[in-house]
């Protein structure tokens, strides 16, 4: 990967049904960090075919948000592209995947569609507040860890 | 076909889930209804006791897709209840925020929720193969408008902008004169999308019912004005109650509405039968191209209205440019003090008429919230309509009657977003 290749990581979900929210609560965690000059964060909310132009331009697109894994609230688990469009077909994955999925899939019509992966998180509670759970507070540090390892290891370009 | 029983249940994200029951016998409807499996009320219980200053920011993220109405209409029922009125220069942006949301939120419902209807494709993505450049034109359209929207809301989606008193942060006029430059060079893909949406077929279907949507002299009415139904005339914002009456049903959680009648319609439809006259001349060449006379009262016809209100909502962003960058963009800081008050904002949301109420105490806090959406306003007239509708197709084949069905309720837009691209039929005797 080159440096000069722009990222975008986009947090989604809804700010006001708890855990749903985890995407923009990370979001609003990384804007803390000083990071690499072609990484651009954005809060995607609940913006639906929106996000399409938030991805222009981008080499890489890194989507945070609540996804239903059936594991222990808080774990963090990480897709690809093309994982993405094998679950598309199966299940229901993302409590987003309305949106996110047919986003996904019509970045294939973009002049140079993007590689994508989510950084998804179990939630424990959705429910109507603003607040996000414990189990999800506590797994914020391993959220950003996760997201900030994946910009510096595997695309090569270093956040401070 | 005598005896049909249908089920269209919609695929739920957890904003919205919505469902269409229908069973007929013997050529009678022994049942049609649709639920809507979703409340704003909680989200009105979220705004009590928060600070007026904040309230704005939760009712922004109760839609991704009509956030700039939802903020709008919040900001405008907290200005009213502390009795301040914005300057000409912030009415202005907000309008210029408000045609982008229109722009986008039409152009997504018209290019990829609609469309696909008259391909029988199912979605978007079948229509790539084929119509390829059709669905790249929307992109390019809807870009434009999030672009816009970035411009003056300070993000493509929730803005930040916005706020009670004026704008946090003014668009440059070298970026406004440069978009609309962009507006302009737009022209040849809007040309082509009347072309395109004139091609297709719009179903054959009339039934008269009262039309509600805001009004005004001056304008083609968007971010202000009186409530006007059709039946009985107009009411100030503050009277909404009088004209929308919202009742419970037993097979749904969200509330229906009624006003003289026993059901209305409210969106692009409703404003273009009741505001025809204030329409960009540029629009009203369109209605007639598209073949939309006035009034129109096939409910179909809400998805061409939607191409209409593009056109005007493109040539009012040009013209709200002209006006700003000639004015002097002048930075504003306005402070409110809080005390106790009543207001209502009333607002035009892409699928209709937005009203939010709030009272606030002596502190600001908010003491009553009362949110009534677009959609909550439209199911009684979808019933209405499909028990006409219904009877009428009943000997077509059913993936015909089916197709008509879910046209229908797809015309109305509804903001379920899962409503409008995957639903799936299930046929409950099978």
């Amino acid at each position: 990967m080159n440096k000069i290749d722009k990222v975008v990581i986009i947090g989604i979900g809804n700010l006001l049904l708890m855990d749903e929210g985890i995407g923009i609560h990370a979001i609003n965690e990384l804007e803390e960090h000083k990071l690499p000059e072609n990484v651009d964060i954005y809060d995607g909310g609940t913006g639906g075919f929106k996000l399409i132009d938030l991805m222009h331009g981008a080499a890489r697109v890194i989507f945070i948000d609540a996804v239903e894994s059936g594991k222990a609230p808080g774990t963090v688990t990480i897709f690809s592209s093309e994982d993405v469009h094998s679950i598309y077909h199966k299940k229901k994955y993302s409590l987003h995947d309305t949106d996110l999925m047919e986003v996904i899939k019509i970045t294939e019509l973009l002049e140079a569609p993007p590689k994508i992966e989510i950084v998804g998180i179990q939630p424990k509670t959705i429910n109507y507040g603003t607040t996000l759970s414990k189990e999800l507070r506590d797994a914020m540090p391993d959220i950003i860890n996760t997201v900030l390892n994946r910009i510096e290891k595997v695309y090569n370009v270093s956040s401070t | 076909m005598h005896d049909f029983h249908v089920g269209i249940e919609h695929i739920t994200r957890v904003e919205g889930h919505g469902n269409i029951i229908i069973d007929v016998k013997e050529g009678k409807i022994r049942e049609l209804r649709m639920d809507i499996v979703e409340s704003p009320r909680f989200f009105e219980a979220m705004a009590l006791g928060r600070s007026y200053k904040e309230v704005a920011h939760i009712t922004s993220r109760i839609c991704g897709i009509c956030a700039v109405t939802h903020t709008t209409t919040s900001i405008k029922a907290i200005e009213s209840a502390l009795g301040f009125e914005p300057s000409t220069q912030t009415i202005k942006l907000r309008k210029l925020l408000l045609n982008a949301e229109f722009i986008q939120s039409h152009i997504l419902h018209v290019y990829f929720l609609t469309a696909p209807d008259f391909f029988r494709v199912g979605s978007v993505f079948g229509m790539v193969k084929d119509n390829k450049e059709v669905v790249l034109r929307g992109m390019r359209l809807k870009t434009i408008a999030n672009e816009l929207c970035a411009l003056v809301g300070g993000r493509h989606i929730h803005p930040i902008t916005l706020k009670i008193g004026c704008f946090s942060k003014n668009p440059e006029s070298k970026d406004l004169a440069a978009f609309k430059k962009r507006l302009e060079d737009a022209w040849p893909d809007i040309e082509e999308s009347v072309k395109f949406f004139k091609s297709l077929k719009t179903p054959e279907f009339e039934r008269e019912t009262e039309y509600i949507s805001l009004t005004n002299t001056e304008e083609y009415a968007l971010y202000n004005g009186n409530i006007k139904s059709s039946d009985n005339g107009e009411v100030e914002p503050s009277g909404y109650l009088d004209t929308v009456k919202e009742f419970m049903v037993t097979h749904s959680t969200s509330k229906h509405a009624k006003s003289n009648r026993d059901s209305y319609m409210v969106g692009a439809l409703a404003r273009f039968n009741n505001n025809y006259d204030q329409l960009h001349p540029k629009a009203k060449e369109t209605a007639e191209k598209l073949g939309l006379g006035h009034p129109c009262y096939n409910p179909y016809m809400n998805n061409v209205a939607q191409v209409v209100e593009t056109v005007h909502c493109f040539e009012d962003s040009i013209k709200l440019i002209d006006e700003l960058i000639s004015a002097d963009l002048k930075e504003e800081k306005i402070e409110l003090i809080p005390k106790a008050g009543h207001g209502v904002g009333a607002t035009e949301a892409p699928r209709g008429t937005l009203y939010h109420e709030h009272k606030l105490d002596a502190n600001g806090k908010i003491t009553y919230a009362n949110y009534i959406i677009p959609t909550g306003q439209n199911l009684a007239n979808i019933e209405n309509d499909l028990k006409t509708l219904v009877p009428n197709i009943l000997e077509q084949p059913k993936d015909d009657i089916i197709l008509d069905i879910e046209m229908l309720v797809r015309a109305y837009d509804p903001c379920i977003s899962c409503a409008t691209h995957l639903m799936k039929v299930k046929f409950i005797n099978e």
